[in-house]
């Protein structure tokens, strides 16, 4: 059970980590893609990065979370999940997790992310504080609420 | 150029204050060299052999005479008093220290100047003609669509962290000089039949270990397609790219993997979602960059006596330059003049404060206060009348820019290799001193005719030796030099990658190989056949049984 930042809460996980021992997941439990597939009527799902989100596009309606699970900063394949996700039309928290650097969590965030676990490696104020490094942007925004930063004309 | 406005200048200022930040961290060994590496790669800054290497983006090779004035100053400031130009049209300095980057990113800022993704594994800056807007061959200007292209990739939110760097190329013209076979993407702006703009899409271009020319994905895509297009290219690459092994990860080893018609479909199905949403050019979005880049205010002139003024010169030496290093303009009575960094003194494509504010002096005279950067590693003034030449040659020669070699033998392509680079394999530009000092006989290499010779300190092919006419490649043997020479390789029309000779050579016999090869090709040319045709004509065989022989 550790934090979660969630929209500019600092919040207590509601949900049990994804494992793929177990037998059954648990309520409040996150499933892995797997366990999801056998059983689809999982509400919180955890993708890894070399795990394809399209499966998931075909129920979103059903899932309230969905957690990015990055092993690696370096492995950006987390950015296209996110915004795949949001573009099919996901409205639940999508949340990363796992190893990722304060650096990214603004790209994240722009890429529909809105909530991130919170480890040893990330001080809050710093995370914070890069989640408004930048005010403008050149690219078209995911939503409404970030419209007036964008550049792109 | 496109001139910075609010927006831009902020999105600059918040980038140098992000970058300060983490280079802070950094020092304060709050971030590990791990996670450092990605973060400043994508601010071009390297830790090299001797000292830090900065990338500085020259975006598509346009430059104002105020920033290289800036860029002079830096250099003199923070570097040893020059700078370098690279293969893809940007500045390297080779000395700053580390500490000081944030505060040199700062002076840039002033004149709207960054190292945003000049190296990493992210979108890399856009590269294009340096005859951009002014060569009579032009079909359409690409600078407009190569800026488009700049602020979409910039900071993009999806495609920092990518399997690999990336880099795009615009040609606007019927002659390819932008090399865009041998990029990631590979982008020809052309009209269809009934007029409209569009653009031919290559992908999966490219040098170093596995050279591979692009494949054409589409033949031509409405012009209003482009981002969109590109963002599902760059999405599937990012997706399905290979991680597992960096000189397996770019795209080309991916589309070999895939083949190039299953690539297309999957860039199709995520094309199918983003095709005619928000990144969908609308006219009015193309047209306020394309203002940017509106043609010079050109004085109308008579070109029959613009060229009369012009013989009144018949110094010979301002002649030859004349001859080799201007070329045609599209408005009657200019020229396009290529200013050599190929000078005795220097290495291939450096070029020293001095020179830098000389330049910046000559372009407010003489050329509308723009200059360019070259993929030959050379600088272009590009708009200049021609009854002011002779003024210019004679300016330039005091600096040691006019050599009258563009497009000879000796006006090579040459990457910094093992003297500063930690990657190379051998030290490159004594290699290129030694050719030029072989070969400083003009009249035999004008005999000669065009030749591209590109020279590269390892597989990495920073100074695209696969493509060169005569390409020559540092390869490492049990510790010691080696250098590996190919014959044939081209960058424009029907694009091909050069053979292997075969065994390498020492550095000292490079140049009398070379000797021998343009021995061989003078007796095999047919009357005015080109050092390439001949190659092309007769093979390998004939050069290899005369080298080894």
């Amino acid at each position: 059970m550790g934090k979660v930042w969630k929209d500019g809460d600092i919040i207590e996980n509601p949900w049990t980590a994804a494992d793929a021992n177990n037998e059954g997941v648990p309520s409040r439990g996150v499933g892995t893609l797997d366990q999801w597939r056998a059983d689809p009527t999982l509400t919180a799902v955890e993708i890894k990065s070399d795990e394809d989100v399209s499966d998931l596009t075909q129920s979103l309606d059903q899932l309230r979370l969905v957690v990015l699970k990055i092993e690696d900063f370096n492995d950006g394949r987390s950015f296209s999940q996110a915004r795949h996700l949001r573009e099919a039309g996901f409205t639940g928290e999508l949340r990363a997790a796992g190893n990722f650097l304060q650096d990214q969590v603004q790209y994240l965030q722009r890429c529909g992310v809105d909530a991130f676990e919170l480890s040893a490696d990330i001080k809050i104020s710093a995370m914070e504080a890069a989640l408004s490094e930048f005010s403008v942007s050149y690219q078209m925004p995911l939503d409404e609420r970030s419209a007036e930063i964008s550049l792109a004309r | 150029m496109y001139t910075y406005n609010a927006n831009d200048r902020q999105l600059l200022s918040e980038r140098v204050t992000q970058f300060r930040g983490q280079m802070q961290r950094y020092l304060e060994g709050e971030l590990g060299e791990e996670q450092f590496r990605p973060l400043r790669l994508q601010n071009g800054l390297y830790i090299q052999r001797k000292a830090p290497m900065l990338r500085i983006a020259v975006p598509y090779g346009l430059l104002s005479s105020q920033q290289l004035r800036k860029l002079a100053s830096l250099t003199r400031d923070y570097d040893k008093g020059y700078a370098h130009v690279s293969t893809r049209q940007n500045f390297q300095l080779n000395w700053p220290e580390l500490e000081r980057v944030p505060d040199l990113l700062g002076e840039l800022a002033e004149v709207d100047m960054h190292c945003i993704q000049t190296s990493g594994n992210c979108i890399r800056n856009t590269t294009t003609d340096q005859f951009a807007g002014v060569s009579p061959d032009e079909v359409v200007d690409p600078r407009p669509y190569c800026e488009l292209i700049r602020q979409w990739s910039t900071l993009h939110p999806e495609f920092a962290f990518l399997p690999r760097k990336f880099k795009i190329a615009v040609c606007g013209s019927q002659s390819d000089r932008a090399a865009i076979y041998s990029h990631d993407i590979g982008l020809a702006l052309q009209h269809d039949r009934q007029g409209n703009l569009g653009v031919q899409v290559l992908v999966g271009g490219g040098l170093g270990r596995t050279p591979v020319i692009g494949s054409e994905i589409e033949s031509w895509l409405d012009i209003k397609h482009l981002l969109s297009y590109l963002e599902a290219v760059l999405r599937v690459y990012n997706q399905l790219g290979r991680r597992d092994n960096k000189y397996k990860a770019r795209i080309k080893i991916l589309v070999r993997a895939m083949g190039v018609d299953k690539f297309r479909e999957a860039v199709h199905r995520e094309w199918s979602k983003l095709k005619d949403g928000d990144n969908t050019l609308t006219e009015k979005r193309i047209e306020d960059v394309r203002a940017h880049f509106r043609a010079m205010p050109y004085e109308q002139l008579d070109a029959t006596a613009e060229a009369a003024l012009l013989a009144q010169h018949d110094d010979p030496i301002f002649k030859n330059w004349l001859k080799r290093n201007t070329r045609g303009h599209k408005v009657a009575g200019y020229r396009a003049v290529t200013v050599a960094l190929k000078h005795r003194d220097l290495a291939p494509g450096d070029i020293t404060a001095d020179q830098l504010d000389h330049l910046a002096e000559l372009a407010d005279r003489f050329s509308f206060s723009e200059a360019r950067t070259t993929h030959h590693q050379n600088m272009v003034l590009a708009d200049v009348r021609e009854r002011d030449l002779h003024d210019l040659w004679t300016a330039l020669q005091k600096a040691n820019l006019a050599t009258a070699n563009a497009g000879y033998l000796t006006d090579m392509i040459c990457c910094p290799g093992g003297d500063f680079c930690s990657l190379a394999n051998a030290k490159s530009i004594p290699v290129s001193d030694a050719i030029r000092d072989r070969f400083d006989d003009l009249d035999y290499l004008y005999d000669l005719g065009p030749i591209e010779l590109n020279i590269s300190g390892c597989m990495n092919a920073c100074g695209h030796h696969h493509i060169g006419h005569i390409g020559i490649l540092g390869v490492d043997k049990k510790g010691k030099e080696f250098f590996q020479v190919s014959l044939g390789g081209r960058q424009a029309e029907s694009p091909k990658i050069g053979k292997i000779l075969g065994p390498s050579f020492g550095a000292s016999e490079i140049p009398e190989v070379i000797a021998k090869i343009l021995e061989r090709y003078v007796e095999l040319r047919q009357e005015d056949e080109l050092f390439i045709d001949t190659i092309h004509r007769v093979g390998i065989e004939p050069f290899k049984e005369r080298v080894y022989g």
